[in-house]
């Protein structure tokens, strides 16, 4: 400790090494019953194929997030091994933090070819891909792949987030990539971040069709007939395709086969609206109505 | 659901409860918002669970998950728990005495809330919190290296701050006995 953090010891109205309030007190206990009442959340299961609550892992992985602030400076600290351990430039910054390589990216639309130079210097062979997305997800990291090991879990994060690590998006202010990777990675790894659409482009990403500045905004579809879900489509003139739901059981995740639109009928239920391109919709179907969305975690239901 | 997990939150929960308190009245300007942020990351905590390490470390889990929270309400951005009026009124009590406040500390104080949010934050884990650059990278996830670094930058910030504001720290003022090593 220092003679400044010796002096700011007098500074705050509970002194250091003083405890607060008492967990015996009547309001602690009650805060400590009141929390108590409801049931932790189950642990996130991982999807087993290849949808399962894709739309839920950015948010859920910057929830996880711990505040960190930005170090910058221009530097390539050697780790005694060949690679370097850390990497800086004005635009990039890469650092060993433990067992993980954490890299920030100011701005990620310029040049973005570059930035694999910068992992390279770490021995980490990463890319950035600039994909089309539907307009609600534009400046959003929207997937993330590894090449690892069969079996082998690889815990990464990969968000737009700005100082406090809360999401943002590309192009606003303070907003930058936050890249987490294991520092043993050893296979190729990209992440996919959002970009506008051109006329006609099919999105990278299909999208939430419902969500604000998506063709089917504010529509209620989630459970909803087929039939009731086709009026609202025809009136905002949408083109339609359809995929069948096979669920793998409540909050594991779902698997998708394809489904012509002959073969669905009015009773159906509609899970999800997905955008596909600039108007033109995919309806996420089963033919039994199920008595929770497979699409969502059991945690997370949509609203509507 | 799993029947040990009530019984480690009640006991982190009662172990962590007066550090909590204190992180958090030592950081907000009024009681209201420190009960929030107790209650907050409380609430964050039992959701979380099944994140919350084991043993020692779930304490300076706490603190980061608490340091998200303040970081949150000062954005007006918390979910809120259900107020409690005894809640309210224990945290007040923590606010019936104010610090000591000298001129120097008035004007250290003063200094202190023009630095960085987290440069405020690291130099308070250190000298409020007791916490070593280990314990703040764990609570943090940061690397102890990086905690190091940023300490190193954070200080040294301050000293200029408090220079440039006509501050001067010297071995007649300080507050501690003159024999202590700089």
């Amino acid at each position: 400790m220092t003679d400044i953090e010796i002096l700011m010891r007098s500074l705050p109205r509970v002194q250091p090494g003083r405890p607060g309030g008492r967990p015996s007190d009547a309001g602690a206990r009650t805060l400590l019953a009141s929390i108590m009442e409801e049931e932790p959340v189950a642990a996130v299961v991982e999807p087993r194929r290849r949808y399962g609550f894709r739309r839920l892992a950015v948010s859920l992985a910057a929830a996880a997030l711990l505040a960190t602030g930005i170090v910058v400076g221009p530097s390539l600290l050697q780790d005694g091994g060949g690679a370097a351990s850390s990497y800086a430039s004005s635009e990039i910054e890469i650092q060993r933090e433990g067992d993980e390589y954490v890299a920030r990216i100011k701005d990620p639309f310029a040049d973005h070819q570059k930035f694999s130079k910068a992992f390279q210097a770490v021995g980490l062979d990463v890319e950035l891909l600039i994909v089309p997305v539907p307009p609600s997800q534009v400046g959003l990291v929207v997937s993330a792949g590894f090449e690892t090991e069969a079996g082998v879990t690889t815990k990464t994060t990969s968000a737009m987030v700005d100082r406090d690590e809360q999401v943002c998006k590309a192009g606003e202010k303070g907003c930058y990539l936050l890249l987490r990777l294991p520092a043993d990675l050893t296979g190729r790894s990209w992440f996919k971040l959002g970009r506008q659409a051109r006329p006609g482009e099919t999105y990278d990403n299909p999208g939430r069709a419902t969500a604000a500045g998506e063709d089917l905004a504010g529509a209620e579809v989630h459970g909803r007939p087929v039939g009731q879900v086709m009026t609202e489509v025809r009136k905002r003139g949408l083109t339609v395709a359809f995929a069948l739901v096979e669920p793998v059981g409540p909050g594991k995740g779902y698997s998708l086969a394809p489904l012509a639109a002959d073969q669905v009928g009015d009773d159906w239920t509609v899970w999800e609206a997905e955008s596909f391109s600039a108007g033109a919709v995919r309806l996420l179907v089963t033919r039994e109505h199920l008595n929770y969305n497979p699409i969502y975690g059991t945690d997370v239901q949509p609203e509507s | 659901m799993d029947d040990e997990r009530p019984a480690r939150f009640e006991a982190v929960y009662k172990g962590a409860y007066g550090q909590i308190t204190a992180y958090a009245a030592r950081r907000c300007d009024s009681p209201q918002d420190a009960a929030d942020v107790v209650a907050e990351t409380f609430a964050i905590a039992w959701r979380r669970i099944d994140e919350m390490p084991r043993g020692q470390e779930a304490t300076l889990w706490l603190y980061g998950v608490a340091r998200n929270v303040l970081s949150n309400h000062r954005r007006g951005e918390v979910r809120r728990q259900a107020r409690s009026a005894e809640l309210d009124a224990e945290m007040a009590d923590l606010y019936g005495n104010s610090p000591d406040s000298g001129l120097e500390l008035a004007a250290i104080a003063q200094v202190f809330r023009t630095l960085p949010d987290d440069d405020r934050e690291l130099l308070s884990l250190v000298a409020w919190e007791g916490l070593d650059r280990q314990e703040i990278a764990t609570a943090l996830g940061l690397s102890r290296n990086a905690v190091r670094i940023r300490l190193h930058r954070a200080r040294g910030r301050f000293s200029r701050a408090l220079t440039e504001a006509g501050v001067c720290v010297t071995s007649e003022s300080r507050l501690v006995p003159a024999e202590r090593p700089l």
